[in-house]
């Protein structure tokens, strides 16, 4: 499953990453790569996509998130 | 003993700059990188007798090669290879926060591990060891306090232990789960490698970065002799995902570093109650317009003391234009002196004030981390200009003054976002337009009138604002250059208000040195023009050029008084009620415009003036051309510096007259058929 089609409260994996090569460095970098546990915190419309994943609270365009495949937990 | 240079690594957020400042006081020094818009910090400090020089590096997610400040961070670190690399790690978030120290292993050069917010992982209920964390990576790990005057005590007698250039981390740990992941490539790559370090950077490190598909790395490595290159290339060539697979890896690594060492209570995924309605589709952006209203209204009284001084210099213009002439000395020089280049600096310094308020006031903001609330509230409007959440600062910020946000417009990603933001954000005009707008339309349309008259304005301006994305995103923007947002939302920090207050000054001093000199130009060349002999403005040049070109400008639905003003708002947005004033209390225009300010019966005068002058199509087509009219040098001159590119702003400035002009045009034949 896509991260941008899990629900609020769902918690996942990330299983794989697609994309250009800048984005998977930038995505990287916040800590979103495969085999990391998030929860989707909150999902608003018109705004991006709230996870905590590693101790983070990130915010990520919709659009990307539909190249972060997960498996949910 | 010679002088020892460290350099400060870590995430944004992991408090580098509070150290930083704590350890150099006030022997800093702040520049720039060359050739970069990224800000370099250096300070320097003496303990037992021994100098240290301290490099505060910019504050990034990791060492990819993504942006300007990574980029600037990893030619620092192989160009001058400090003698120790302090990597600045957040305890509270310490997983994602040690990622900066995964990538930097495989760097050699000495480094210590700096667990950093102690105080907070502790009410976290987190228990972390840091001597098994030392054991496991072969360099000191201090728990540190930033905010805290003890923690230094340790720091420093780290720095005096004799040990430093043996403080090698250990990347086996890492290194084994890149043979894992990688197998054969890992092989084949490093023996083409030669198994030798390039510069600081070992054949593992190497090896990340160009499965990263990092440009930077690759070509570093293609200038290096001694490397198989074909193979290597044909090693990389076969791998795919490398990021997500490296990054993995530097993960894994990360939990098995910390397995066994950190105890006690997970960190809570939960909202706080403020978040929870600070991230709210509408409620968000009720407060964070709420915010932004209120930061402006603050800004604008921060800046009020530095505004008053600005306003305080013409004062002397009078009594010294007195003593000169006395003394003998030509009225033209003295008027040129005594008026256009006061007038000038009184600007200046009165443009400071903006400058100074706006960018305390949303640094506070970004300080505390609220910035970041409002740029997720926004980031889908952004979208729609082709932008992301992030560029909503520098518009915000432009609001206040157009100078700040050109500097604002540093958080993006990179350099064509930049340009964008700026072209797009001079849209908005900044405080000191809304003086001019207020009188003239309340002077023709009354209060009623004049409240519709923002409306259209600001109808106007998102039509402005649409087109100019067009215009502009289509050369500026490629595919590649529009990046979503990808971004934090740190925990809310108390403000730092002494580096505040240091930064709010910096910015204003760098803005006020690169803008006096062309802005006494432009004030000197108006003075000429505007000097007669005979002291009554109608006998000017700028009276016989204005009368002159009249058949043209009326075209657009100004007057050549207007029309002046219209010119003078370049110098500085209230320049255009000064000019007014001038213009119609026949004096000399300098003197006029230094005084807008002081004289409330001068903007009666200017009100009567213009009311017997103008038709009400000619106030509402000045009023546009003005609002829309392109921001002033001051803003021009920071624009350049920031984007480092002449060509472009002159494309924005020329793109902002010429909208202005049709907008006026369009609105004056408009209402021509209604009045
Ligand atoms: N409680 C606590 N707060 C700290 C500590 N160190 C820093 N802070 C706060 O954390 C916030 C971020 O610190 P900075 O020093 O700006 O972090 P930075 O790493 O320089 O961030 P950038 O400027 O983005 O690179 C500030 O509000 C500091 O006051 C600490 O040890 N304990």
């Amino acid at each position: 499953m896509k991260l941008s089609e899990m629900k609020v409260g769902e918690k996942g994996r990330i299983t794989a990453v697609a994309g250009t090569a800048a984005f998977q460095r930038r995505i990287t970098a916040v800590g979103i790569t495969p085999g990391s546990v998030f929860e989707i915190i909150r999902r608003e419309p018109n705004c991006p996509l709230l996870v905590y994943i590693r101790n983070t609270m990130l915010a990520v365009n919709a659009d990307d998130c539909s190249r972060i495949e997960t498996e949910a937990l | 003993m010679s002088d020892m240079t460290i350099a400060l690594l870590g995430q944004p957020n992991s408090g580098k700059s509070t150290l930083y400042n704590r350890m150099t006081g006030s022997h800093q020094h702040v520049g720039n990188w060359p050739g970069k818009t990224v800000e370099k910090n250096e300070g320097s400090f003496t303990h037992n007798g021994r100098r240290y020089i301290i490099t505060d590096l910019p504050g990034t997610y990791s060492l990819a090669a993504n942006s300007d400040e990574e980029i600037v961070t990893r030619d620092y670190i192989a160009d001058n290879r400090p003698d120790l690399m302090m990597i600045v790690a957040d305890s509270s978030q310490l997983e994602r926060s040690l990622f900066m120290l995964a990538d930097y292993a495989g760097i050699h050069l000495p480094c210590v591990l700096i667990l950093n917010l102690m105080d907070v992982s502790r009410t976290q209920g987190k228990l972390i060891d840091t001597d098994g964390l030392s054991k496991k990576l072969g360099i000191p790990v201090l728990p540190f306090v930033a905010s805290d005057p003890a923690s230094y005590n340790a720091l420093y007698k780290l720095l005096e232990s004799g040990d430093i250039p043996e403080w090698m981390l250990d990347t086996s740990g890492l290194e084994q789960n890149i043979r894992e992941k990688f197998g054969e490539s890992y092989t084949a790559a490093c023996e083409a490698l030669s198994g030798e370090d390039v510069d600081v950077y070992s054949p593992m490190w190497l090896f990340t970065k160009l499965a990263e598909g990092d440009e930077v790395a690759y070509e570093a490595v293609v200038q290096t002799k001694g490397i198989d290159h074909a193979r290597l290339r044909d090693v990389m060539d076969s791998i795919e995902n490398g990021a997500p697979k490296t990054g993995s890896c530097k993960y894994a690594w990360i939990d098995s570093l910390l397995e066994g060492c950190v105890g006690g209570a997970k960190s809570s995924a939960a909202l706080s109650g403020f978040d929870k309605f600070a991230t709210s589709g509408v409620g968000g952006k009720i407060l964070a317009v709420a915010v932004i209203f209120g930061a402006l209204l603050f800004s604008l009284f921060a800046g009020l003391p530095i505004m008053a001084v600005g306003d305080l210099i013409p004062g002397a213009g009078e009594p010294l234009s007195e003593m000169l002439l006395e003394a003998g000395a030509s009225p033209f020089l003295v008027s040129l002196l005594c008026e256009g280049i006061l007038t000038a600096v009184s600007f200046t310094v009165s443009m400071c004030g903006y400058i100074f308020g706006a960018t305390f006031v949303f640094g506070l903001l970004e300080d505390v981390g609220y910035m970041a609330r409002i740029s997720y509230c926004f980031d889908g409007i952004m979208q729609k200009l082709g932008l992301h959440g992030k560029a909503v600062m520098p518009f915000l910020v432009n609001f206040g003054c157009n100078v700040s946000g050109c500097s604002s417009s540093r958080v993006l990603d990179n350099w064509s976002q930049r340009v964008t933001t700026v072209a797009l954000a001079f849209v908005i005009p900044c405080g000191a337009t809304w003086g001019v707008v207020g009188m003239i339309s309340t002077a023709f349309f009354g209060t009623g009138g004049a409240m519709l008259i923002v409306l259209a304005l600001f109808a106007v301006s998102v039509l402005h604002l649409y087109f100019t994305s067009k215009i502009f995103g289509r050369r500026l923007l490629t595919k590649s250059d529009r990046t979503g947002l990808i971004m934090e939302l740190p925990p809310y920090h108390k403000p730092k208000w002494g580096s505040l207050f240091s930064f709010s000054v910096v910015r204003m001093v760098n803005a006020f040195r690169r803008a006096i000199g062309i802005v006494v130009l432009i004030s000197v060349v108006l003075c000429i023009l505007s000097y007669s002999k005979s002291g009554n403005f109608s006998d000017s040049i700028l009276y016989k050029f204005g009368n002159a070109i009249e058949p043209v400008t009326i075209y657009f639905g100004l007057r050549w008084q207007t029309f002046v003003a219209w010119i003078a708002s370049w110098m500085g947005k209230e320049g255009a009620l000064g000019a007014l004033a001038a213009v119609f209390s026949d004096s000399s225009v300098m003197s006029a415009v230094s005084q807008m300010n002081v004289a409330e019966a001068d903007s009666d005068a200017v009100r009567e003036g213009l009311t017997e002058v103008l038709t009400k199509p000619q106030a509402l087509a000045f009023i546009f051309a003005y609002y829309f009219n392109m921001p002033c040098i001051m803003s021009l001159s920071a624009a350049i510096h920031e984007t480092h590119s002449v060509k472009w702003v002159l494309r924005i400035a020329i793109h902002y007259t010429v909208m202005a002009l049709v907008i006026s045009c369009l609105v004056y034949h408009l209402a021509d058929l209604v009045w």
